[in-house]
């Protein structure tokens, strides 16, 4: 582990910098998904991307997997998807005439594992991803095979298309650090997008990074020092998520469960981060602000009655973070 | 906490500027606040009639003043919430925070002196002179509009009828006060003249300068005028005690009976007596002691003659008065006799004064012995009779013996009559001094109601005592209400009100027909009490017709007094 310093942090900036660059030569627009990405890779999180078929959202993870010289797999989730087909298995071999099971392993054994449209595996598949993403290590016919680091899950899911598909479980949804909206480009990023795919050059993207830059990345960000204000009020916001005395009349209206201290732990990594890409050595309330969004959302738990109204958790964790500020 | 003292020092002027700010609006607020509070609290006061009383503003303005210090603490920014808000005004995204954390836990660490690095160029940026607030507008017309108004309210005088209770309170009050210290004077002065602890006891000025010294001192004249006549009333039983109407009259007839005598000293006795002087008559009767006749002057004929004969001339000087003495007594006797046949028929209308009477002879009887004057005077002409045919008979007879006992009889009657003169007159100086100080009371409490314009109890004739001055001035111009605190004036034309000369049906009385003369007097007499019970007369008017009546009864003893006001 290094301290901080100004070297680490300059490596920080430059890498984080670099990486942004060689993805914007392929992604147009998309700015703030690339940050909070690239954000969660550093941390080490896992980021669950959700967004209308079309957006860009297996091309961004193809991006970055060419953008960092890191192993990359893909795997196409579908109904009949099974467990083995993720972490992988073991086969009977030949050898020299002796038969023996031998472990081939699943995608998983990668350093970026794209998981293409997550909700339509079956729970039971999905479950499988469970120990690998916060354990890193896979558990076959009791023999327990460890992943390379850094490994990071990006997930894919299609929001509108509810016929076939299996919404995970609150369990693995809390493993990821962020859930990322990708919306619609804008009109001029539309046209962009149009000019560099339309032809038959397609953009090339080199690796600026590899992954020990991403665990130093990590290390320099977990020494980002947070001031006890600063502090509670991370911790405010996260037991407002809670439909307990003090929070927000919204949720308790609205909220079955709130956040997990887990939460609480990747918004303040998160904010570490981004506060060191605002060029400051201390974590401010805003740097807190500017990550609740991707860190909560989908760790609210709505009730009922907030499902039936179709009440968005944004809104929620907006009234949480108004009622945390007085 | 943090040993950055340019942060320390920045957060201090942030928290000041922000006290300022808040000081500035609150002082409006609690203006308005105390201004509307004065401006309704005035109205309720001068709804009522009454001036705003001075405290009321001044109370208000006190407790505004207290209070919104106290608010102003309480709203003070803390130490954290300044740090906070440095951070916020200034855009420093809780870099102050940070770094006073950081220089506090962690000093050494590189991530506090690149925390500071960042911080420090930043902080030369921030100046908390470019912390304001908007001018509150509203709330300083509004406070100074509410302020003008709670002032004119504050301001206005009393209605005039309330204005004009208030100065006659006052007087009163200040009348109350001279007339305590001038009762106060009087029975100081009335004290010093009397010398006999006895009559001291008897007095008991004490007492009454106790009651006089707890009057208080307001200013509603109902309560005053119950106040003094409380006291009065005291004095007046007082007084009464003393009274010795029976005996004085004994001793007048006695004056009368020694006038007629022919031996020189018992009409000089006789002229004593008339003129109230009882002190000396006592000292002459005592004089009038027969002397022993010793044993060894007796042996001697010629000397035995000699002293009989001397002894014979003082016994009948003692004898000439004693008669006349005794026959006063007989007279009184009969006179008393007389009167309690008589009395009988107008025992209804005349109770009041028997049962003074009574009151008095009960005093009286308390004095010599339980025995009333006339008796002593009997007593003492019988012994002196015995005394007289004790000598006579020792002349007659040169073998008899001169007896001690009836000369010891005769002076000790003697002795009793000098000292029930001198209680009487002991007695009659009280009297005198408790009647000049139920003068006094009936005269302070006239004063106090407004009813004269002089109190000169305590002061001699001739205006003030020497060394004391007035700015009184009868050049200047006359405020009516000095006159006695009442501005009620008579109006109206001559003839129109209740005249003094018409006749007026008594309230009491049953109309007991009589001799015509005593009728006549009955019907003046509930004239008179009906006269005295009205309110409107004024308290020295009353006085005026007590005295005139006590006088007339002094005067005509016999005849039934009219009854005194209570």
């Amino acid at each position: 582990m290094t301290a901080i310093s100004e070297p680490a942090v300059d490596h920080f900036k430059e890498t984080f910098s670099r990486i942004r660059s060689a993805i914007s030569t392929f992604m147009v627009g998309q700015q703030d998904i690339i940050d909070d990405v690239l954000i969660a890779i550093c941390c080490g999180g896992h980021v669950l991307l959700e967004g209308v078929p079309g957006l860009g959202k297996t091309s961004l993870v193809n991006t970055i997997a060419q953008a960092i010289d890191v192993q990359f797999k893909r795997i196409q989730f579908t109904p009949d998807l099974l467990p083995s087909d993720v972490v992988g298995t073991q086969i009977l071999m030949d050898r020299d005439g002796r038969r023996e099971l031998e472990f081939q392993p699943g995608p998983v054994f990668c350093n970026l594992l794209l998981a293409d449209e997550i909700n339509r595996a079956t729970p039971k598949t999905q479950a499988a991803l469970l120990e690998t993403m916060q354990e890193k290590r896979v558990t076959v016919a009791n023999h327990t095979h460890t992943l390379a680091l850094p490994f990071f899950v990006m997930a894919t899911q299609n929001p509108i298309e509810n016929d076939g598909t299996y919404p995970l479980p609150e369990a693995q949804l809390d493993r990821f650090f962020f859930k990322l909206q990708v919306g619609l480009p804008s009109h001029d990023e539309f046209k962009q997008i149009l000019d560099r795919t339309g032809g038959n050059s397609k953009p090339h993207v080199t690796a600026v990074a590899h992954g020990a830059d991403i665990i130093r990345m990590g290390e320099t960000i977990r020494e980002v020092p947070i001031a006890p204000e600063v502090q509670d009020y991370l911790v405010r916001l996260v037991r407002g998520t809670h439909p307990t005395e003090g929070s927000p009349k919204s949720i308790h209206q609205f909220v079955r469960h709130g956040a997990s201290p887990r939460a609480g732990q990747a918004m303040l990594a998160a904010a570490r981060a981004r506060a060191l890409l605002d060029g400051r050595f201390h974590v401010a309330r805003e740097d807190i602000d500017s990550v609740a969004l991707p860190a909560l959302r989908h760790r609210l738990i709505l009730s009922f009655e907030g499902e039936a109204e179709g009440i968005k958790p944004d809104s929620l964790i907006k009234d949480v973070m108004a009622a945390a500020k007085s | 906490m943090s040993s950055r003292p340019e942060l320390e020092t920045l957060v201090r002027q942030v928290a000041s500027r922000h006290h300022r700010l808040l000081a500035r609006r609150l002082l409006f607020l609690i203006l308005a606040t105390a201004a509307t509070i004065c401006a309704l609290g005035s109205m309720l006061w001068l709804l009522g009639g009454y001036a705003v009383p001075p405290a009321f503003p001044l109370g208000v303005a006190s407790l505004s003043l207290i209070s919104g210090f106290a608010f102003w603490q309480l709203r003070k920014m803390s130490h954290a919430a300044a740090v906070a808000e440095s951070d916020h005004f200034f855009g420093l995204k809780d870099a102050i925070t940070s770094a006073r954390h950081l220089a506090a836990t962690a000093p050494e660490d590189p991530a506090t002196e690149l925390q500071w690095n960042w911080l420090a160029p930043r902080l030369k940026d921030c100046r908390p002179e470019t912390i304001t607030a908007p001018f509150p507008k509203r709330m300083a017309w509004l406070s100074l509009v509410m302020t003008g108004l709670a002032t004119w309210l504050c301001l206005q005088p009393p209605s005039p009828a309330i204005a004009a209770a208030q100065r006659e309170a006052a007087e009163t009050q200040s009348r109350i006060v001279e007339s305590k210290e001038q009762l106060e004077q009087l029975i100081e002065a009335l004290e010093k003249d009397i010398v006999a602890p006895e009559d001291k006891e008897a007095l008991k000025m004490d007492e009454f300068r106790k009651m006089v010294k707890s009057i208080d001192e307001h200013g509603d004249r109902a309560e005053a005028a119950r106040q003094f006549a409380r006291i009065e009333q005291k004095v007046r039983d007082s007084s009464r005690a003393l009274d010795q109407k029976r005996d004085e009259e004994t001793v007048k007839l006695a004056a009368a009976e020694l006038a007629k005598a022919e031996q020189t000293d018992a009409r000089q006795l006789g002229k004593k007596l008339d003129a109230k002087e009882l002190k000396e008559a006592a000292e002459q009767l005592e004089k009038l002691a027969a002397k022993k006749l010793e044993a060894k002057d007796l042996k001697d004929p010629a000397a035995k003659k000699e002293k009989l004969t001397e002894a014979k001339e003082e016994v009948a000087k003692m004898r000439a008065i004693s008669k006349r003495l005794a026959a006063a007594g007989k007279q009184r006797q009969g006179a008393r006799q007389a009167q309690a046949g008589k009395g009988e028929g107008q025992q209804g209308q005349g109770e009041g004064t028997a049962g003074e009477g009574a009151a008095g002879q009960m005093a009286e009887g308390k004095g010599e012995e339980g025995k009333p004057l006339e008796d002593l005077m009997a007593e003492l002409d019988d012994a002196a009779a015995e005394m007289e045919k004790d000598l006579e008979e020792m002349e007659n007879d040169p073998d008899a013996e001169m007896s001690d006992e009836p000369m010891e009889k005769a002076n000790g009657a003697l002795g009793k009559l000098g000292k029930h003169l001198k209680g009487m007159n002991g007695k009659r100086m009280a009297k005198s001094k408790l009647d000049q100080l139920r003068n006094g009371l009936a005269q302070a409490q006239s004063f106090s109601q407004g009813q004269s314009q002089m109190l000169g109890l305590a002061q001699g004739q001739g205006g003030k005592e020497p060394g004391t001055g007035s700015s009184w001035s009868e050049r200047k111009e006359k405020d009516d209400s000095q006159k006695n605190g009442q501005l009620a004036e008579l109006k109206g034309q001559h003839g129109d009100g209740p005249s003094l000369s018409a006749v007026e049906e008594a309230e009491s009385g049953t109309g007991v027909s009589g001799r015509r003369g005593e009728a006549k007097q009955r019907e003046f007499a509930r004239q008179v009490e009906s006269f005295v019970q009205r309110d409107d007369v004024p308290e020295s008017l009353k006085l005026g017709v007590r005295n005139y009546f006590e006088g007339l009864q002094s005067a005509t003893p016999a005849e039934p007094a009219p009854k005194e006001d209570k």
